[in-house]
């Protein structure tokens, strides 16, 4: 009976040290020294490309459309605007239709976008449909021109392949973009994504996250988050494998938030896919392709 | 094989106990109710488990990728770290009580708890910036058959379900998640007198494997069991 006893405390303490040899997790590494910074630069890459691509390009492919032979117009119209139906409003005026509901305007001044005196105005009424859908898209999306009505000028500006974009942040919001986008593959593109263009300029954007709702209505955010940036050389795109990027030039940015508290980034691409990232201090290059550093300094 | 050498000396010693015991049948014959008298009414059980499955319920699969942060430009302003090695409270620990219904059936409940806690450390001077922890606490009511009941030696599965709450402390701030928990016991073993140990294999919230300590109560009539069975 003594003996049963002992083997039972023998083989209790056997099986504590077994699982007292469980290994949980083992710590990860520091990560990158200059991924926030990186992190801050892709957004502004993400929402400058996102804004050029679905609001100003509308111009460049309306300017083609109302170039094209009558033949083609309904074959463009289902290229480029699968989702709408285009419609003359007014002298000058389009409109672009959901149904029966006016999605966007367009004032042409009845002068093409390649005339040096053009003045295009695209409107549309900002709406919670062009809020950040934080599920589908790596980086956040803006919530500068989602409120009233949004209008975006797009002038010719000083040469006759470069164009002068301008929008404001409507009610009390500082965002805005002040942006010269350059075509270099041709004087009069037919559509700024299927081509190569630079953009140079200033902007900020605001992001608004976590609704605060009253009485059933929205009255303000629980945070809410601001960058700037200044594009110090022509920012290039490029179309990498998970769709439009930049891959050259140089920009500084500027990141803050309802707290004074701020962050300065400046990316400057030192070759073909290799960003440099100076943030805190730190200096790395970053492959824009593979998202990860290649050079530390 | 160090776990396959400790289970086949468990069996050894179960099938060495039980060669000098009487089996049920035999005490049966006896008196069909003398398990009542006989046999432990009244158990408590402390356990210690492996904490492996309880870390993949709290964190699952996910890794420690910053890209989860990507589209949160407000978190851009949160200190930067990373995490060290997780640390747990060594051990599931787990609380049993079980009442015998009758000679096979027991009923009574878990309450098993677990701690985790992640120690953060700032990207860039490598101090500790903050620690992260999940505790895990669960009470399941509980039901068990066992299947062979000997003087000194029982063997047993059984079942667990009740619920469980995840206290989740992230920058001093905490929330509790409830959810259902669980304990399915494939194989038990039990070995003793009053005070007895045991060792179990299975899946839940006690962990894939738990051994402990235990006492039973009214053990009073051992004496007139040990006379019967001479």
């Amino acid at each position: 009976m003594k003996t049963n006893k002992i083997y039972l405390g023998l083989l209790f303490s056997a099986m504590v040290l077994l699982f007292a040899n469980c290994t949980i997790r083992e710590g990860e590494m520091a990560g990158a020294a200059t991924q926030r910074g990186y992190e801050i630069y892709k957004t502004c890459e993400s929402n400058t490309l996102y804004f050029i691509d679905n609001k100003v390009d509308i111009c460049f492919k309306l300017n083609a459309w109302l170039e094209a032979d009558s033949s083609l117009k309904d074959l463009l119209e289902d290229k480029w605007f699968p989702n709408y139906k285009i419609r003359k409003m007014s002298d000058g005026m389009y409109g672009l239709y959901a149904g029966a509901d006016l999605a966007y305007s367009i004032e042409t001044g009845n002068l093409p976008l390649s005339d040096p005196s053009a003045q295009w105005i695209l409107s549309w009424r900002g709406t919670e449909r062009d809020l950040p859908n934080y599920y589908d898209r790596p980086y956040a999306l803006t919530t500068s021109f989602i409120q009233g009505t949004q209008e975006l000028h797009v002038d010719h500006a000083d040469s006759t392949n470069s164009w002068h974009v301008t929008i404001a942040g409507a009610d009390s919001s500082e965002a805005f973009l002040d942006l010269n986008i350059v075509a270099l593959s041709r004087l009069m593109p037919q559509s700024l994504i299927d081509d190569d263009f630079t953009v140079t300029g200033t902007g900020k954007y605001d992001f608004l996250e976590g609704k605060i709702w009253k009485d059933g209505e929205l009255a303000g955010w629980t945070h809410h988050t601001c960058l700037s940036f200044e594009i110090k050389e022509p920012m290039q795109n490029f179309f990498a494998y998970e769709g439009l990027t930049w891959n050259g030039g140089k920009v500084d940015l500027e990141a803050s938030n309802e707290n004074g508290e701020k962050l300065l980034v400046n990316a400057e691409f030192k070759g073909p896919y290799n960003l440099q990232i100076t943030y805190k201090d730190k200096v790395q290059i970053w492959n824009v392709n593979t998202e990860q550093v290649t050079e530390i300094f | 094989m160090r776990t396959i050498g400790v289970l086949g000396a468990l069996l050894l010693f179960v099938e060495f106990v039980g060669a000098q015991t009487l089996d049920s049948a035999q005490v049966s014959a006896i008196d069909k109710n003398f398990w009542k008298t006989s046999l432990p009414r009244h158990e408590l059980q402390w356990g210690v488990g492996c904490p492996l499955l309880e870390e993949f319920i709290i964190y699952g699969m996910g890794s420690d990728d910053l890209s989860g942060d990507f589209d949160r430009p407000h978190n851009w302003f949160d200190k930067e770290v990373y995490r060290g090695s997780r640390g747990t409270t060594l051990f599931n620990w787990s609380f049993s009580y079980l009442y015998r219904v009758c000679k096979f059936l027991w009923v009574g409940a878990d309450v098993t708890y677990i701690g985790f806690y992640d120690v953060y450390y700032d990207k860039f001077t490598h101090q500790k910036a903050y620690i992260n922890s999940d505790q895990l606490l669960t009470f399941m009511p509980k039901i068990r058959f066992s299947y062979l009941n000997r003087k000194y030696v029982t063997l047993y599965s059984g079942i667990s379900c009740g619920i469980g709450w995840v206290i989740h402390s992230e920058k001093k701030e905490v929330n509790v998640v409830t959810n259902w928990a669980f304990q399915a016991t494939a194989f038990g073993v039990k070995a003793g007198t009053s005070w007895f140990g045991f060792a179990e294999v299975g899946l839940g919230y006690k962990g894939f494997g738990v051994i402990g300590l235990g006492y039973h109560f009214n053990r009073q009539n051992r004496q007139l069991f040990k006379r019967n069975s001479l």
